[in-house]
């Protein structure tokens, strides 16, 4: 195996994975099981570089299977899950928030279970929504959290002391009389852009972006942007209006919103659908993708990231031309490398919030892969 | 008797001894004889003695004769001695008569000569005094030339007599005359109007009329210039001609003119020597000519090129050709004539640029023509509603575009041909732009024409365009074709026709680099076919998985609709297909023809059932709740299988085809079950689909086991999705199944 990655495993299928946003100083991913048996769990596990190991703990996901794990980018001890719970002969999609407790290393005596407690559960209100919800968004910076259930996006003002819905967005096509199969959203993300007012949509093929201060509000969108339907989006964090693609014709396309004609990017080395598409925080020209294939493959976009335009500008004023020219060879653009340890499909992958260098790729039969970026990408970056 | 010649027996001859001839007669001869003898010599004696007499009596006669006639001639000379002294004394008389007379005329004769002198003089000076007025008659009548000559022999007289007051007079007249004559033919000369003819005649008189050569040269030239200009207006008018008669006008128009023009101007000016020019003005007179001959020649071929370029493509090459090989054959004499001089440009290069431009129009051409087709397939797909239908026609859709598509190209070829025919007077392949230029009919229109078509072709397999499956399955074929033998016969059709070696040549595009271009793209379209048919049939899994309610379904009584549509849907994309992919080998696609009826299924089936059941459905049938609850068996499970890979290049069989298009249908509904929540008749409901497209899946396949691998993936992904795994009965299965 791979002496850059390391392999942790969970005894359950599982499709949630989600990097600890608040957390600033170790590497940390949740990752929830999607089983129907009894006890799915959230692990929380910290990757220590020096010793090459998984430190983990486990907590008990008692109410249901979780499709989607996230967490809270300015208090590390908040998360938020997507989960199923049965109700009758129905199956309900709901969400819940959930908080840490302070102390992740209590005496093991004090424990009832084998399981951590969370200090504090709470289901969010949704069934007024619909019956499926499909994301919890964490406001990057403001104590808002959006949610996407059915045919609507809903945003949570959570200033306040309980949550409260202060926008609603129908989905276009919702009221007309084809009310058996309506298009629903499939997922969102919050735009990192335009002061965030923006919420970015997916509906099966289409990615829509709704202006949050308004209702119904489109301010633009990209229509068949995948011919098929498109699996997950990500915007790049360093430079506006670009955002990344994946979807199930097995190809990855980064757009300019400003363009919604055509992709200003694209790659199809996948060879089956594209579940996850993740640009790096820092080095944006790197672009982590899961697919159905079994595979997560590293990209580099170098021709559209924001680190183009940076460097250029450095080229000019700091350096010589053939100084310069040798200190920067940027990477080509195209797959750099595949990481092919999974078994399983690849539901999701993510880059650590903390070391731009590290990822965690998780596939369906429970498999945790934590990965590096190869030594040799790494300095052809850096220096 | 007598033998010898000095025989003295013989009495003729003078060595005659008459004793010796006695004493031998009596000794020889009898009595008998010698009497005879003796009578025989007397008989002769007689004899010759009376010729003897006879003959004397004869010459007596004529001396008496002879001596008369003498005497007569000596009285007549006497006579005559006397008439000579007569004469004589006559003849002195008349020798001192004529003296006399001499005498006398001596004086007139001096007077006549000195009148009949005075009187030619006279002639000479009347012919003086009314040169002027002869002059004017003569240029009145246009005579030019008369005139000049009298002028000229006039001048010699003025030369001797000039200093005359009376002379000068006449002289200045002439003079007058003449240097109007000057003006008038010197204005003649530069009036555009005039032929070379005249232009030439001119010339020559204002030569004789001792006009400065150097600026009559040049002023020739610029003459000639403009009356060239104005037929190269006039020649440029006349679009509504055609090529040939465009190129014999200016043949019998221009190109005549400006032979003459050049000849006449060698003939007068390089070819003679003027005494009082400086030394190098032949060599200046000749430069001078050969800039003109160039700057002509190049304007009136700029016109012709316009010309070609203006109808090439449009008319008839043919007799473009021929037009151009009139002008060559033309301009090739015209070289020979003016020897000695260049001719830089040449009538090849017009060819050759005509050929590179009907090369162009020719690749347009085709390039429409191919669009045109294209879209006619496109119409014809569309058109064809059923699918059996389409999977008929779809063989004879290819061979049409393939067909015509190459003989297209042949006619092309065969069109192009034309420039290189043998009977014209040019040979476009011994330059070097030539040689090029046949070396681009091959480059850049067939190897063009074939790139754009691979070019364009894979437009079609872009994900983006939305192509009707068939038409990439058409084309794909189509690329495959040409890659397998119509690049080949083509290529060797181009090299063979315009004999170009290109298996030795290292520019020349060979033949392999466009089979590996036509075959790559012959393979995305057909990945792109897979693909697009893949996805197709995921879509009505997806839909189908994604709308039922898994939750609360009956117990499954058969095999849901959708499934069957997906087996109809492979089996009538397996038709088409195979009308194009016949399977490998004629044993098997027997085969299969009798497994897809539907009686002999069933045997088929029992008889796959036996081979390969235990190593794959007892998976299933084995499973039970405790073991699916740790995933380990389908983990270890992977670990000894290949890894699938589902988008990828297939290749050009019918086997291969169908298993891309099932690979990625089977996989979509893996990830579609994976997203759901089953019940227990859910589940049961997915066991007999699965069972369903085990059953009929196969036949489509070589390699049964990857379908088998898949669908393992799925119901074992369904039981782990599933609230309450229990499995049915596999009899029960087939038994639904089995009724369909």
């Amino acid at each position: 195996m791979d002496e850059n990655s390391l392999i942790y495993g969970l005894e359950l299928q599982a499709r949630a994975l989600t990097p600890q946003y608040g957390e600033s100083n170790d590497v940390c991913f949740f990752i929830a099981t999607n089983s129907l048996k009894p006890t799915n769990q959230v692990h929380l596990i910290q990757y220590e570089e020096e010793q090459g190991s998984v430190q983990s703990k486990v907590f008990e996901h008692a109410l249901g299977e979780v499709w989607k794990l996230n967490s809270c980018p300015r208090n590390p001890r908040l998360l938020a899950s997507v989960y199923n719970v049965q109700k009758g002969a129905q199956v309900l999609t709901k969400a819940a928030l959930f908080t840490l407790p302070e102390n992740l290393n209590p005496d093991p005596e004090q424990l009832k279970s084998e399981y951590l407690p969370w200090e504090q559960v709470e289901v969010l209100d949704t069934e007024a929504l619909g019956e499926r919800v499909k994301t919890i968004e964490f406001h990057p910076n403001q104590d808002t959290l959006a949610c996407v259930v059915d045919n609507k996006v809903a945003v949570m003002q959570r200033a306040e002391s309980s949550t409260r819905v202060v926008a609603e967005v129908p989905a276009s096509g919702s009221s007309s009389g084809s009310a058996k199969h309506t298009q629903h959203f499939t997922s969102g993300k919050w735009s990192h852009h335009h002061q965030g007012h923006q919420f970015l949509t997916l509906q099966d093929g289409n990615l829509s972006a709704y202006d949050v201060r308004d209702t119904q509000h489109c301010a633009w969108s990209i229509n068949d942007a995948h011919g098929q339907m498109v699996r997950d989006l990500d915007c790049n964090p360093n430079k506006q209006c670009h955002l990344v693609t994946g979807g199930d014709d097995g190809y990855l396309r980064i757009w300019d919103c400003r363009m919604p004609k055509a992709p200003v990017f694209e790659r199809s080395d996948h060879s089956h659908w594209v579940w996850c598409v993740r640009f790096n925080t820092f080095h944006d020209q790197l672009i982590l993708s899961s697919s159905s294939d079994c595979k997560v493959l590293l990209t580099c976009a170098g021709s559209v990231s924001s680190e183009t335009q940076v460097q250029a500008g450095l080229d000019e004023s700091n350096f010589s031309g053939a100084d310069a020219e040798e200190r920067h060879k940027l990477l080509p653009d195209g797959l750099l490398q595949t990481f092919d340890q999974h078994e399983d499909s690849v539901y999701c992958a993510e880059w650590s919030n903390v070391d731009p260098w590290i990822f965690a790729s998780l596939s369906y039969d429970g498999r945790v892969i934590i990965s590096k970026v190869p030594k040799q990408y790494k300095y052809q970056i850096i220096f | 008797m007598a033998e010898t010649k000095a025989n003295p027996f013989d009495m003729d001859s003078s060595s005659f001894d008459a004793e010796k001839y006695l004493e031998r007669l009596l000794k020889d001869c009898s009595l008998k004889q010698i009497m005879d003898t003796e009578a025989a010599v007397v008989k002769d004696t007689q004899t010759l003695h009376s010729d003897m007499q006879t003959l004397v009596y004869e010459n007596y006669n004529k001396f008496i004769s002879a001596t008369d006639t003498i005497r007569r001639m000596k009285d007549d000379f006497k006579q005559m001695e006397t008439d000579v002294n007569l004469l004589m004394t006559k003849m002195q008389s008349i020798t001192t008569f004529s003296e006399q007379i001499t005498g006398t005329l001596q004086g007139t004769r001096s007077q006549l000569c000195r009148l009949s002198e005075k009187h030619s003089l006279l002639k000479r000076l009347q012919f003086l005094s009314t040169l002027p007025a002869k002059l004017k008659s003569l240029i009145e009548e246009q005579n030019y030339a008369q005139a000049v000559q009298d002028y000229l022999h006039a001048q010699k007289v003025f030369a001797q007599y000039g200093r005359q007051p009376s002379f000068d007079g006449i002289q200045r007249d002439c003079d007058a005359i003449m240097a109007d004559l000057k003006e008038q033919l010197r204005s003649d000369f530069q009036r555009a109007g005039n032929t070379a003819q005249s232009l030439t005649e001119i010339g020559e008189l204002l030569l004789q009329l001792d006009e400065k050569t150097s600026d009559l040269a040049s002023e020739m030239l610029t003459c000639a210039g403009k009356r060239l200009h104005e037929q190269i207006v006039m020649l440029q008018d006349q679009t509504e001609r055609d090529m040939l008669e465009f190129v014999d006008m200016g043949i019998d128009g221009f190109l005549n003119d400006l032979a003459l023009v050049v000849t006449s101007y060698f003939d007068m000016f390089v070819a003679k020597h003027y005494e009082h020019e400086r030394d190098d003005f032949q060599e200046n007179a000749l430069q001078e000519l050969n800039v003109f001959l160039n700057q002509n020649i190049e304007k009136y071929l700029t016109l012709v090129q316009d010309r070609v370029e203006s109808d090439i493509g449009y008319g008839d090459t043919q007799v473009m050709l021929r037009a151009l090989d009139r002008l060559h054959r033309r301009l090739q004499a015209m070289r020979n004539i003016c020897r000695g001089l260049e001719v830089q440009r040449n009538t090849v290069s017009i060819i050759i640029s005509a050929a590179h431009q009907l090369c162009d129009a020719h690749a347009k051409n085709l390039k429409d023509h191919f669009a045109d087709s294209l879209s006619a397939v496109r119409l014809s797909l569309v058109s064809a509603k059923s699918d059996a239908a389409a999977g008929l026609n779809l063989g004879d859709l290819i061979s049409n575009l393939y067909v015509s598509m190459v003989e297209k190209i042949k006619g092309v070829l065969q069109d192009l041909l034309i420039f290189l025919r043998t009977d014209w007077s040019f040979n476009i392949k011994a330059e070097h732009k030539g040689a090029l230029c046949v070396e681009g009919i091959r480059e850049n229109l067939l190897i063009g024409f074939l790139r754009h078509i691979a070019k364009v072709m894979c437009g079609f397999g872009d994900a983006s365009s939305s192509s009707p499956p068939n038409l990439l399955l058409v084309l794909s074929k189509t690329c495959l074709e040409l890659e397998q033998q119509g690049v080949h016969i083509l290529i060797a059709l181009v090299d063979d026709l315009y004999e170009i070696d290109s298996e030795n040549s290292a520019t020349l595009t060979h033949e392999t680099e466009i089979c590996a271009e036509m075959r790559e793209t012959a393979q995305s379209l057909l990945d792109a076919y897979v693909r697009l048919q893949g996805t197709n049939i995921s879509q009505m899994l997806r839909k189908s998985v994604e709308t039922r309610d898994w939750l609360n379904c009956l117990e499954p009584r058969s095999v849901r609709a959708v499934m069957k549509r997906v087996v109809e849907e492979l089996g009538s994309i397996e038709t088409v297909v195979a009308s194009l992919y016949e399977a490998n080998t004629n044993a098997t696609s027997g085969f299969r023809t009798t497994a897809s009826s539907d009686s002999s299924r069933k045997t088929y089936f029992s008889n796959f059932a036996s081979t390969s059941k235990p190593q794959y459905r007892s998976n299933w049938s084995n499973y039970t709740p405790s073991q699916l609850e740790s995933s380990y068996v389908s983990n270890i499970h992977r670990l000894f299988s290949e890894r699938v890979e589902i988008f990828t290049s297939v290749e050009f069989t019918k086997a291969s085809i169908i298993m891309g298009i099932i690979k990625i249908g089977l996989k979509t509904l893996l990830e579609c079950v994976r997203l759901r929540t089953f019940s227990k008749f859910g589940l049961q409901q997915i066991q007999v689909d699965a069972h369903y497209l085990q059953m009929n899946l196969w036949r489509f396949v070589s390699d049964e086991n990857l379908v088998n691998f898949l669908l393992d993936e799925i119901l074992g992904s369904a039981v782990q999705r599933c609230l309450e795994s229990v499995l049915m009965e596999p009899n029960a299965v087939e038994i639904i199944c089995e009724r369909g």
